[in-house]
């Protein structure tokens, strides 16, 4: 940083920054590639300034996603003057999720629905029961719903379910060989390449057992308890680790945070899931509005950020209260 | 440093990059030397994302002002010519920046019509391919496939698309607060963010 006589520098350094991110954004480097860009960052310090700034900038045009499929650019561009040009803000693809989603409620029992997750991503998945399945990073889940039986199969991953009672209906996931049953409860169950199954029971109890001709009795896993279970024939579960303590449960969790998807999820308990991860807390009111279905995506520790892509989206207003809440209002 | 961890991008993101253009202006208000406004700021978010860990920083806005403080000071005991007056004006400087305040926290609720805005002023085949990057969340890949442009062309576009969105956002999105030291180019540019929401490229 010595010679600062020509103000075309910043934008070299800028044009260069952007090129690099977007080249990041396309795919892994090559070799090369990878010594080239660690070279370039190395040479100023201000080109490791204007990459950071330029991935923050990328990561923040994020937020279109929220716009929806149906986002028309005419529909912003500024007319000369500054007012909007047809003024047509959307109405949220929540509201054509829901009209779609109604078309296909008949056939949610007999199809299976497959959620996926991208590495970084994380999605919170509303299930027809009520049910919550959140899936962690680069997982792959199968649902499928039957009158009888509420089934998960998790492909691939980590995910979280909190699980509508409904004794008529278990929901059981299914891992590898290793059923996990259970009747209206909270759990994780972790199945990553080929470790062994975790299961972490975070409420209420379930059954674990390994698919057999020959059914084994289910190894029962009460709450705050670890199970590890390894796919060997004779050995339905092992390695059980009970008492574990809140925390340590809320930890192997803490992956719930980063960005989180919703879809059909109301505001109001969008509003208590932000709890979790702020003390800037979501204050919603109107009970009308708490009801409103939302779709989207969101960084989990921005709630300022999630209501006002919200405001914008469903026509509210919001703001911060005198405490240092975020309200939602009409 | 190698790429940025994602959660440190969204941290400068959510942190950091909101109060860049009062960062500015106030490097403006206080010119030290001839250090440029837009050297401190890079510096400052070369330290911001090197830090080790941004856990225990309760208040950003006033660590980043912080930080670029530090960055005029180290860069005024290097150039040795320290003279009396500048390190009045440096002292000025350390004033502490109060918290946002409610105003500006509700003039912030546009950003998502803000972000909108930047892409509908985005030249057509750019604001096309970031549409589908960042509204649809289609790969790079896909688009190319979908287009039926190579994927190179998709990469100049998104990179593009970048460069334009790092002019307008953090440097006055809201007007009035461009680079102390742009050139015709960019000063004609910035006007035609303010005036028209337009980007020429």
């Amino acid at each position: 940083m010595s010679a600062h006589t020509h103000g075309s520098q910043t934008q070299d350094i800028d044009h260069a920054a952007a090129a690099w991110v977007a080249r990041l954004d396309r795919g892994a480097l090559s070799p090369e590639e990878d010594r080239a860009f660690a070279h370039w960052l190395a040479a100023d310090i201000r080109h490791a300034g204007a990459y950071a700034r330029a991935e923050a900038i990328f990561a923040y045009s994020e937020r279109a996603k929220a716009l929806g499929a149906g986002f028309d650019p005419a529909d912003f561009r500024v007319a000369p003057g500054g007012a909007f040009g047809r003024r047509r803000l959307f109405v949220g693809g929540a509201a054509a999720a829901a009209v779609a989603g109604a078309g296909l409620l008949s056939y949610a029992y007999l199809l299976p629905t497959e959620y996926r997750t991208t590495r970084g991503e994380m999605r919170v998945i509303r299930l027809t029961d009520g049910s919550v399945m959140t899936l962690n990073t680069a997982s792959i889940a199968t649902v499928r719903y039957t009158p009888l039986r509420r089934e998960v199969i998790l492909r691939e991953g980590e995910a979280l379910f909190d699980v509508a009672k409904d004794r008529d209906r278990p929901f059981v996931v299914t891992a590898g060989r290793i059923d996990v049953r259970a009747v209206g409860t909270s759990f994780a169950v972790r199945r990553l390449g080929a470790a062994p199954m975790e299961v972490l029971v975070r409420e209420g109890i379930v059954d674990v057992q390994r698919q057999s001709r020959a059914p084994t009795a289910p190894l029962r896993v009460p709450a705050f308890t670890r199970a590890v279970a390894v796919d060997t024939p004779g050995i339905s579960a092992e390695a059980v680790e009970v008492g574990i303590d809140p925390d340590a449960i809320a930890r192997q969790l803490s992956w719930r945070e980063g960005m989180i998807a919703f879809e059909g999820i109301t505001l109001g308990e969008i509003a208590e899931d932000f709890r979790r991860y702020s003390d800037t807390r979501i204050i919603i009111e109107d009970p009308v509005i708490a009801a409103m279905p939302v779709t989207g995506r969101f960084s989990a520790y921005d709630p300022q950020g999630f209501a006002r892509a919200v405001s914008v989206s469903l026509g509210l207003q919001s703001g911060m209260t005198p405490s240092g809440m975020v309200a939602l209002w009409k | 440093m190698t790429r940025i961890a994602r959660e440190r991008t969204l941290w400068l993101m959510q942190n950091v990059l909101p109060h860049e253009p009062a960062l500015r202006a106030w490097l403006r208000r206080k010119p030290v030397g001839n250090l440029e406004v837009d050297d401190v700021v890079q510096e400052t978010y070369a330290i911001l994302a090197g830090l080790e860990s941004v856990h225990g920083i309760r208040n950003p806005k006033n660590y980043a002002f912080q930080t670029a403080y530090s960055v005029i000071i180290s860069h005024l005991r290097r150039s040795r010519i320290v003279a009396i007056r500048t390190m009045a004006d440096v002292d000025l400087l350390g004033v502490m920046i109060d918290e946002p305040s409610l105003e500006q926290q509700l003039s912030d609720r546009d950003e998502l019509r803000q972000v909108a805005q930047a892409i509908a002023g985005l030249p057509d085949k750019c604001r096309e391919v970031f549409t589908l990057r960042r509204v649809e969340g289609m790969s790079q890949r896909e688009i190319a496939e979908r287009l039926g442009i190579s994927e190179n062309t998709v990469e100049k576009h998104v990179a593009k698309g970048i460069r334009l969105l790092m002019r307008i956002f953090g440097r006055g999105g809201k007007g009035g607060d461009y680079s102390s030291k742009g050139s015709a180019k960019e000063a004609s540019e910035g006007e035609a963010d303010d005036a028209s929401g337009k980007l020429r490229d």
